[in-house]
C-alpha cells in the first residue's frame, strides 16, 4: 500500500476540533468536535436555531471561528479554503438566486467558477429533477429555486457535499429525487453532510446522526440506534369494548397510555412490534402513528442518562 | 487572475449600460444643441459676472463667460451634469457588487464557490471601470460630434481631458462605495458613505475657490484634482490623475481586504 493511501484513508471528509462561534453574546455553535469519515452520509439534526448553518457556514468560511478550527478532506477551512471549497459541493439553507438570469445561465456561470463544468451533467440532473433549464430564475416557484441550488451542489461530482436542509420547499416525490442522488453519490464514495430539523429525512440515507442542539453537539449515533430510541406517538380508535385495553400498558416500550372515549393514545419506543401484537387482540378501528419528533427523541435519548 | 466574475457581471450589465448611453448622449446632445441660441446672447454672457464666485465655482466651473465654447461645455456639462450622472452610476454599481450582492442574498452561493474574495472584488472593480471607461467614451464622443455639429469650437484634447476627469472622478467613488459595501454589509450605508463625500468634495472645492483660508487645502477634494483645475482650458492635470488613481486603488485595495475578514451575510 502507497503512503498516499495510508493518508488518504485516515483522512476524516470533515473533521472539527473545538469549533466555537458567538454572535456577540450569543452561541451559534459551541466546542464542537465532529468527525465525518470519507463516503459516510451523515445526517446533521436539530430544531431550528441549533447552529446547524451556523457549522456549515463555518465549514464554507463564509463565517469564521471565534476559536476552534475545521478541515475537509486535512484541508484548513481558513488557511486552505480555496482549495478545500473546490472539493465541496453545498446547497445553502435558505437558497437566494439572482433573478434576472435563466436556470442555465447561472449554473453555466457558477460552473465557470469551477474550472469547467459538464453541460451534459448539468442537463442530466434537470431532467432528473424535472427542471426547465431555459426559464428565467425570476419565474421559477420556489420548488424549482430549489432543484437549480440542487443541481449547482452536484453538477461538478464533488467529493463532499454539504447540503443544508436539501428537501425544504420540494413537494414529496422531489424529495425522494433529491435523496435518491445523495444514495447514488454516497455509493460512488462521496461524502455527503446532510442538515435536517426532521428524522424522516435523514433516516433512510444516512448512516450516522450527529443532533446539536443549543449550540452544542449533544449525540452522535448510528441511525439504527436512535430509531430504536425514537418515540412515536400512536392512536388507535377501538371499534368495539375497549376491555383489555389496560393490558397495553404492560407492553415494552410503551409509555403514557391514556384511554377515554374508546381511544387510546400511548408513546411507543422503538419496534412496535410488541404493540402490534397485542393490539391484535382488540377490535381496532384505526390506528395512526405520527413520525417521531426530533425533540422527542431528543428527549427519550437524555431521559436516559439525565435524571429528569 | 481569474475573469468569471467580470465577465458574468458584464453580461449582466450590458442592457442597463444601454439605457445609461442613450440617456446620457441624449442629455448632452439636448445641451449642445441649445447652443447656437445663447452664444450671441449677451445676458447669458454677463449673467455669471455676477453670481458669487463660490456659486460660479459650483455650477459654472468658475467661468465667466458663459457663452465661450469652454465657458458654456463647462456650465453645462462638465461643471455638474456629466459628473452626477456618471457618479450616480459608479456609486450605485459600486454598492450593488458586494453589498447589493448580499443584501439580495445571492453573495452566499457565490463566495461558497472556489472564488477568492479578494479576486471577487477586484474583478467587480474592474468591471466598473470598465463601464466608466464606456460612458466616459460616449461623453467624449458625443460632446465632440454635438461640437462639431454646431460650430463649438474646443479642442480635441481639452475634451479629452475634461471627459478623462469625470471618468476617474467617478471611477473613485465606485470605489469607495465598493469598499464602503465590503468593509461592512449595507447597500443603502454604502450609497450614503460615498454619495456623501462626493457631495462634500463638490462643494469643498467651490468653497474653497471663494474662500482664502481654504484655498491652500482645495487638493483635499477629489473634485479639484478631477476638474477644479479647468481642463477644458487647462489641459490634463497630470498629477491630480495620478493621485486619483492612487486613492481609487487604495480604496479598491480596503474593500479586498475588508470582505477577505469579514463575515459574509446570510
Amino acid at each position: 500500500m502507497c503512503p498516499d493511501t495510508v493518508s488518504a484513508m485516515s483522512t476524516a471528509a470533515i473533521e472539527t476540533a473545538g469549533l466555537t462561534r458567538f454572535y456577540g453574546e450569543t452561541r451559534g455553535i459551541e466546542d464542537l468536535d465532529l468527525r465525518v469519515e470519507q463516503g459516510e452520509v451523515f445526517g446533521y439534526l436539530g430544531p431550528n436555531g441549533a447552529g446547524k448553518t451556523t457549522t456549515i457556514r463555518l465549514l464554507l468560511d463564509l463565517i469564521r471561528p471565534t476559536r476552534g478550527r475545521a478541515a475537509i478532506a486535512g484541508l484548513d477551512t481558513r488557511r486552505q479554503s480555496l482549495e478545500a471549497r473546490r472539493l465541496t459541493g453545498y446547497l445553502p439553507g435558505e437558497l437566494k438566486l439572482p433573478a434576472r438570469t435563466t436556470a442555465i445561465g447561472l449554473l453555466s456561470y457558477l460552473g465557470r467558477l469551477r474550472g469547467a463544468v459538464d453541460r451534459q451533467a448539468i442537463g442530466e440532473l434537470a431532467d432528473r429533477l424535472d427542471l426547465q433549464l431555459e426559464r428565467r430564475i425570476g419565474d421559477l416557484s420556489k420548488g424549482n429555486k430549489q432543484k437549480v441550488g440542487v443541481i449547482a451542489a452536484f453538477m461538478h461530482d464533488p467529493e463532499l457535499l454539504i447540503l443544508d436542509e436539501p428537501t425544504s420547499g420540494l413537494d414529496p416525490l422531489r424529495q425522494q429525487d433529491v435523496l435518491d442522488l445523495v444514495r447514488e453519490r454516497a455509493a460512488a464514495g462521496r461524502t455527503v453532510f446532510l442538515s435536517s430539523h426532521e428524522l424522516d429525512q435523514v433516516e433512510h440515507v444516512a448512516e450516522r446522526v450527529g443532533i446539536v442542539r443549543d449550540g452544542r453537539l449533544v449525540a452522535v449515533e448510528a441511525i439504527a440506534t436512535l430509531k430504536q430510541r425514537a418515540v412515536r406517538r400512536v392512536e388507535v380508535r377501538l371499534a368495539g369494548s375497549a376491555a383489555g385495553a389496560e393490558r397495553l400498558r404492560d407492553v415494552p416500550g410503551v409509555h403514557d397510555v391514556s384511554l377515554g372515549d374508546g381511544v387510546v393514545r400511548l408513546d411507543v419506543e422503538g419496534s412496535m412490534d410488541a404493540l402490534v401484537k397485542e393490539l391484535a387482540r382488540l377490535p381496532v378501528q384505526t390506528l395512526t402513528s405520527e413520525a417521531p419528533e426530533l425533540d422527542e427523541i431528543f428527549r427519550s435519548y437524555y431521559g436516559h442518562s439525565h435524571a429528569d | 487572475m481569474p475573469t468569471e466574475v467580470l465577465v458574468e457581471t458584464l453580461r449582466e450589465r450590458r442592457r442597463s449600460l444601454l439605457w445609461w448611453v442613450l440617456g446620457l448622449a441624449a442629455l448632452i446632445a439636448l445641451n449642445i444643441a441649445f447652443y447656437p441660441s445663447v452664444r450671441d446672447d449677451e445676458a447669458l454672457s454677463d449673467y455669471a459676472k455676477d453670481l458669487p464666485e463660490s456659486v460660479r465655482a459650483l455650477f459654472a466651473g468658475g467661468e465667466l463667460d458663459l457663452t465661450s465654447p469652454a465657458g458654456y461645455l463647462n456650465s453645462q456639462i462638465f461643471a455638474l451634469m456629466a459628473p452626477l450622472i456618471l457618479l450616480i452610476f459608479t456609486i450605485g454599481a459600486g454598492a450593488g457588487a458586494v453589498a447589493g450582492e448580499e443584501e439580495r442574498g445571492t453573495l452566499d452561493l457565490l463566495l461558497a464557490h472556489p472564488v477568492r474574495r479578494r479576486d471577487y472584488v477586484v474583478q467587480h472593480f474592474l468591471a466598473l471601470a470598465a463601464l466608466v471607461g464606456a460612458l466616459t467614451l460616449v461623453l467624449l464622443a458625443t460632446v465632440a460630434l454635438g461640437s462639431w455639429l454646431v460650430d463649438l469650437e474646443i479642442g480635441f484634447g481639452r475634451l479629452l481631458a475634461a471627459s478623462v476627469g469625470v471618468g476617474l472622478l467617478a471611477l473613485l467613488f465606485g470605489a469607495i462605495a465598493l469598499a464602503a459595501g465590503a468593509i461592512r454589509p449595507g447597500r443603502a450605508r454604502a450609497i450614503a458613505a460615498a454619495a456623501g463625500l462626493a457631495v462634500a468634495a463638490w462643494i469643498f472645492d467651490g468653497l474653497a475657490q471663494a474662500v482664502d483660508v481654504l484655498e491652500a487645502w482645495r487638493p483635499l477634494s477629489p473634485y479639484y484634482h478631477a476638474l477644479g483645475q479647468n481642463p477644458l482650458r487647462e489641459g490634463a492635470p497630470w498629477a491630480g490623475w495620478a493621485i486619483l488613481a492612487i486613492a481609487t486603488a487604495v480604496f479598491v485595495a480596503s474593500a479586498a481586504f475588508g470582505l477577505e475578514r469579514r463575515d459574509a451575510r446570510q
